[in-house]
């Protein structure tokens, strides 16, 4: 019971879940690319970030570096895939989509830090909502790249 | 000679020597997003004491743009080279990702470069960090593709 009540085991199993409920099967090995892209952006930025004192995870259960595995393979692989699945193809909507994501994913990591698993030192939840549109925002470039979005006229 | 000056003076020499007069009033608008990210991006580093920029007032009046926590010269080559980035911009999206993987190495031996020479120290990040402009060049394409260009996608 003690190992579901931490937290970075229960966010991997709640997105899970959540994935399993929502996944496109026909159009997964398209959008896979958007959570191995995601996974491997969180690794780089989370597992060397105690290296230069800006933050830690705290109870990771396992680690790969500085980064909780439950994390990498949960959360980011998973939410990747859903955030590319369900881009609109309106680009206002496309807008609201990357911004609404990015809230979402600042209230994840405000939960992380108020709970103690996320300890912020040169870093700050607030802030982070800059990063988010940044990457959401390539990550719909990169849909335009699997799906071989060819422009017809310039 | 103020390094900062001399690394705006040189990008905006290339800005007046390649820039295409007939589309600029497109392609502003990529100098206006990366001069803004640029700001923003230095404010931040500032106020998490991520780096600091040396000598950016050397041999310059003691002025609030001249400081390292706004350094209007970063803010500069931004301008122009979002400016240069965005009218070179291949249509093909595999020459896309291309472009964009070499400017993104561009960006990143301009920093090695200040770091190596000491403008720039880091203090709670890392140069090999400073890759994470990729993610910002690929928004940038994307903004250009749906938004500036409006590519017409095929199926999307």
């Amino acid at each position: 019971m003690q190992i579901i009540l931490n937290g970075w085991i229960y966010s991997f199993i709640v997105c899970w879940i959540v994935f399993f409920l929502l996944v496109d099967l026909k159009t997964l090995k398209k959008n896979i690319w958007a959570g191995i892209v995601c996974s491997l952006l969180e690794f780089i930025q989370d597992a060397f970030a105690p290296w230069f004192d800006m933050f830690y995870v705290k109870k990771g259960v396992i680690y790969l570096l500085g980064t909780s595995a439950f994390f990498t393979f949960g959360v980011a692989f998973t939410m990747g895939i859903l955030i590319m699945q369900f881009l609109p193809s309106n680009r206002y909507l496309q807008l609201v989509h990357i911004l609404s994501f990015s809230v979402g994913f600042v209230f994840f990591e405000f939960l992380l830090v108020k709970y103690g698993l996320l300890v912020e030192v040169h870093w700050d939840y607030k802030i982070s909502i800059f990063g988010n549109v940044i990457i959401m925002g390539a990550i719909a470039w990169l849909k335009q790249f699997v799906y071989k979005y060819e422009p017809k006229s310039i | 000679m103020n390094q900062h000056l001399y690394s705006f003076l040189i990008s905006f020499t290339l800005f007046i020597f390649l820039l295409d007069r007939r589309k600029i009033h497109i392609n502003i608008y990529g100098g206006i997003i990366g001069a803004v990210y640029q700001l923003i991006q230095n404010l931040i580093a500032h106020y998490l004491n991520l780096w600091k920029y040396n000598n950016v007032s050397l041999f310059l009046p003691n002025s609030a743009l001249f400081s390292e926590t706004i350094n209007i010269f970063t803010v500069g080559y931004a301008f122009t080279m979002g400016c240069l980035f965005l009218q070179f911009l291949p249509r093909n999206i595999y020459l896309q990702l291309f472009h964009t993987l070499l400017w993104g190495l561009f960006y990143y031996l301009s920093r090695y470069i200040m770091h190596k020479f000491s403008v720039i120290t880091y203090i709670h990040f890392s140069v090999h960090f400073s890759m994470n402009i990729l993610t910002f060049l690929f928004s940038l394409v994307w903004f250009n593709n749906t938004f500036l260009r409006c590519y017409k996608p095929k199926d999307i």
